[in-house]
């Protein structure tokens, strides 16, 4: 074992210092051996053998040297690409001064980091809560409704997803919290997106905590709120006695061209909840924003929730400059300039493949590419990484393609990247179509 | 579309902002020429409807100047200018007359100005109508000491191309702490950046013109064929217009010894003051005691220069002449022209003359204008050949070169580019400068080439889109029923 990290000079040399392997076949057997037989078998079936080696900006390269463009970017993290340049040099630096640090105490980085979300939120939020990543942040939220409200029901929407944690498990689909016996119909209440009805009716008995929702549902293919619905369900909490709760983990930080998704729809929540790209994808940190309302427990018992990394040091610096970058006046319009040009081509892609393509959602640079075959977006992806595009179907509605450029790209990466998806819907529509492989 | 400014002058905020324009150059490269002509109209209207009173703020804030005289260049620099560059399509195709080659322009993108303290309003002008005119984005870099009046300038120029459907970003704003010149120089090593502008006196107060970065020469020549009365007048005018603060103002002048003492008879009258031996030696010795001009007399007129060295002149003076004995590479006042103060040489005939201004032209970095004042027809065409001017200005004094606020001749600002190569040439303005042409070679017989129009064709009023907020989302985008 070598005692310095080298990057290796060539995508056959898979000798990085502390670790090495021979060949990518090696990696890729060790890993269903040591790390997670299932899912390394399941990307290699699907056409996407991937194992990450270098990363920069919006490039992702596999240990074989084939290089993607990367529009899944970890649901956000990596917003504002990989490494970037901003991000790792505040990290550095911040590496020779600071630690985690420990939670107990006032800490500089933490109270510096909890002003600038404020400053950033929606009017009315006064606290800020860490955790270390969004399932745990998403705990702490529903703590925190539970504790201001003193009833333990929990609304959440048909489908939703908000991480795997203890809280968080119960509120999403059934698809990961049945096998663990973490589904809990009777406190963890689900209702169908986009249904007023449904949502007054859950509410009606005045006992539910909170209602907790994605502003956009991610991983439920980008479906959008119909206008009003977001606003009408904030006013049926109110009257219910009920906090809101907006998971901002994915459409947070300028992705939907305002820093916050939920701005967009004209009022402040009672929590707001983010993580993934807070961290500038260099150093895992989650934070609740919340109102006075809602988390009064700060005032009567800090000692209420203790996390050893939530609000690391370090993570606060990255999180600093990464609210800092999407925060700019130029990242706000370059997102809007991307948004519309993605727009403007993806419906062209649309009008020449009207009976494959059939649905574009897009909320700025929130994008699901809807295609008609109940797994439609599981051939687009392995045509898009085929063609060097990566980005991923919607785990709960594979017809769903999660289309997530970056904010910071530019405009010949954003006329490359079109010009291959483009390339890649028209070969999956044609395998789809003509092989007939899976029944349609 | 509002202005963005940016208050820190890393690197990397730099190139967030610049990466911001290249979206802006992007989207405004699919204009079409009316499009883009309407946005330099409205942009040039609003100029020069506010020339005065950019040019009393753009006079309070650095307090150099007259404040007259940058008033009417605001005025020529914005609507004169443009109306003269429009008239260069540098949107459509061509066909070249000469070469029968069709060409089609292709904008160079992101251009990075480092705006002038010396003449800011008026370059900040004629750097927007001339980089729009070829349809690519500006990024100013703005140092503090001309901060308020060039943000003002700026602001408004966003708020009118706005207006007028350009792309949000199109025009932006990047304050520096320090040296901008020296900001913009670490700049263009970076291969994000495609092209940079910045005239030569980027700081006034930190003595540019000691970092002698260009030396800019323009000799004068008088021959014994001009109308001396009218000779003197122009050159006094010219050379004392805004203190000299334009650099572009004259250098040295040469005057045929037939007619030399009628000149300095001529050019006193006209508000000249002719220095003795003692009192040129007194400009030397205060003004470029270290071989380099001293910033502290940038932009105060003649007779301030006058009492502030010990030299007596009568109220009115307008410029300070300095008789020569012959043209000495180390003597400062040969060629130098940011003070109202002028060399003056006695030549044996128009011959000399020419051998001496061609000689400045080989000693000196850059002659970008040479004049000569004459009714000789044979004098102007072998002065026109032989003087290694990139610009040759007859009868007219120098700093504007004979136009007016309804007519800009095609004449030379005095700027140059840096490109990302970081390496330095003198250039001018010329929108032309911010575009690439295309060779298109085929047949040529199979276009119908009158008129070819570029092919991401017009595209009138495009803008950003409003955000894509819920009320804007498409009606028909398909929601999943759960």
């Amino acid at each position: 074992m070598k005692s310095e990290f080298q990057i290796p000079s060539s995508p056959v040399d898979l000798d990085y210092g502390y670790f090495s392997f021979s060949s990518k076949d090696e990696i890729l057997e060790k890993s269903k051996i040591f790390w997670n037989p299932d899912k390394t078998e399941f990307w290699s079936n699907a056409g996407v053998p991937l194992v990450l080696d270098k990363r920069h900006e919006y490039f992702l390269y596999d240990v074989s040297g084939k290089r993607l463009i990367d529009v899944h970017l970890n649901g956000g993290t990596y917003n504002l690409g990989h490494r970037n340049a901003e991000v790792v040099q505040a990290v550095k630096a911040a590496m020779d001064h600071f630690d985690i640090g420990n939670h107990h105490f006032p800490s500089l980085a933490r109270t510096a980091l909890a002003e600038q979300l404020i400053l950033s939120a929606p009017t009315g939020m006064t606290n800020v809560i860490y955790g270390s990543g969004g399932g745990e942040a998403i705990d702490i939220s529903l703590k925190t409704a539970r504790h201001a409200t003193k009833r333990k029901k929990i609304v959440s929407v048909i489908k939703a997803y908000h991480g795997h944690t203890g809280l968080a498990l119960p509120t999403g689909d059934s698809r990961y919290s049945r096998p663990f016996l973490c589904d809990d119909p009777k406190d963890f209440v689900q209702v169908p997106f986009n249904d007023l009805e449904a949502m007054d009716s859950a509410l009606r008995n005045d006992d539910v905590a909170a209602v907790i929702m994605e502003t956009i549902p991610a991983t439920y293919g980008f479906p959008l709120p119909l206008p009003n619905y977001l606003q009408t369900v904030k006013q049926i909490c109110e009257r219910h006695g009920t906090l809101y709760i907006a998971d901002e983990v994915q459409t947070g930080l300028m992705r939907t061209g305002e820093l916050w998704g939920i701005q967009k729809h004209g009022f402040s929540p009672d929590m707001i909840v983010t993580a993934k790209g807070l961290s500038g994808g260099l150093y895992p940190i989650s934070a609740v924003i919340a109102n006075q309302k809602s988390s009064k427990w700060l005032s009567e018992d800090g000692f209420g929730h203790i996390s050893t990394f939530g609000g690391s040091e370090i993570g606060c610096i990255a999180a600093l400059a990464t609210l800092d970058i999407c925060s700019r006046s130029s990242t706000r319009i370059a997102v809007h300039h991307i948004a519309d040009i993605i727009g403007t081509r993806l419906r062209e892609i649309q009008d020449n493949n009207p009976d494959w393509l059939i649905g574009i959602r897009q909320n700025g640079l929130v994008i699901g590419l809807e295609f008609d075959h109940p797994e439609g977006a599981k051939y687009v992806m392995k045509h898009m990484y085929a063609l060097g595009v990566w980005a991923i179907f919607s785990s709960l509605d594979p017809r769903v393609l999660q289309f997530k450029p970056g904010l910071l790209m530019t405009p010949s990466l954003v006329e490359e990247l079109l010009d291959r998806t483009a390339m890649a819907i028209d070969r999956a529509k044609k395998e789809v179509f003509s092989v007939n492989q899976v029944k349609r | 579309m509002k202005l963005i400014e940016v208050k820190q002058q890393q690197l990397s905020v730099a190139k967030s902002i610049l990466d911001l324009s290249k979206w802006a150059s992007y989207r405004y490269e699919s204009y079409g020429y009316q499009d883009v002509i309407a946005i330099v109209d409205a942009l040039a209207d609003r100029a020069f409807g506010l020339s005065e009173i950019l040019a009393t703020e753009e006079f309070l804030e650095i307090n150099r100047g007259n404040e007259r005289d940058k008033a009417a260049r605001n005025k020529v620099f914005s609507r004169a200018l443009s109306r003269t560059w429009q008239r260069l399509n540098l949107v459509d195709a061509k066909i070249e007359s000469t070469t029968k080659m069709m060409v089609t322009p292709r904008p160079n993108g992101v251009v990075l100005c480092v705006v002038p303290e010396n003449y800011s309003v008026a370059w900040i002008f004629a750097n927007a109508i001339s980089i729009l005119l070829a349809r690519c984005a500006i990024v100013f870099l703005v140092s503090p000491n001309i901060k308020d009046v060039a943000t003002h300038a700026i602001r408004e120029l966003v708020a009118s191309a706005g207006a007028a459907g350009a792309p949000e970003g199109l025009i932006l704003q990047l304050d520096v702490t320090g040296d901008a010149f020296e900001f913009a120089s670490e700049l263009v090593k970076n291969d994000f950046l495609q092209m940079a502008s910045t005239a030569y006196a980027v700081s006034a107060t930190v003595p540019c013109q000691t970092m002698n970065k260009q030396e800019l020469t323009v000799p004068v020549v008088v021959d014994a064929t001009a109308n001396l009365e009218f000779a003197a007048s122009e050159i006094v005018w010219s050379k004392s217009f805004d203190n000299s603060m334009m650099r572009d103002s004259e250098s040295i002048l040469l005057v045929e010894d037939k007619v030399y003492g009628d000149f300095l008879t001529e050019i006193a009258n006209a508000g000249a003051h002719i220095m003795s031996d003692e009192e040129c030696e007194k400009v030397r010795e205060a003004i470029y005691r270290t071989g380099n001009l001293a910033a502290s007399f940038l932009g105060l007129d003649a007779v301030s220069i006058a009492e502030s060295i010990g030299v007596p002149v009568v109220k009115g003076t307008k410029i300070l002449l300095a008789p020569l004995e012959g043209l000495f590479d180390d003597d400062p006042v040969v060629g130098g022209n940011d003070l109202p103060i002028l060399g003056i040489l006695k030549v044996e005939n128009f011959k000399v003359a020419i051998r001496h201004a061609r000689y400045l032209s080989q000693k000196k970095t850059t002659i970008n204008s040479a004049v000569l004042y004459s009714r000789s027809t044979d004098h102007i065409t072998e002065f026109a050949s032989n003087v290694l001017a990139r610009q040759i200005i007859i009868n007219a004094g120098s700093c504007f070169g004979g136009i007016n606020e309804s007519e800009f001749q095609d004449f030379l600002l005095d700027d140059c580019f840096v490109q990302s190569s970081a390496k330095l040439h003198m250039t001018d303005l010329d929108p032309q400068q911010f575009v690439t042409w295309i060779k298109v070679l085929g047949d040529l017989q199979t276009f119908d080439v009158e008129p070819i129009r570029n092919k991401t064709g017009s595209k009138v009023g495009v803008t950003v889109p409003s955000y894509p907020r819920e009320e804007t989302i498409r009606p028909d985008s398909k929601l999943v029923s759960p």
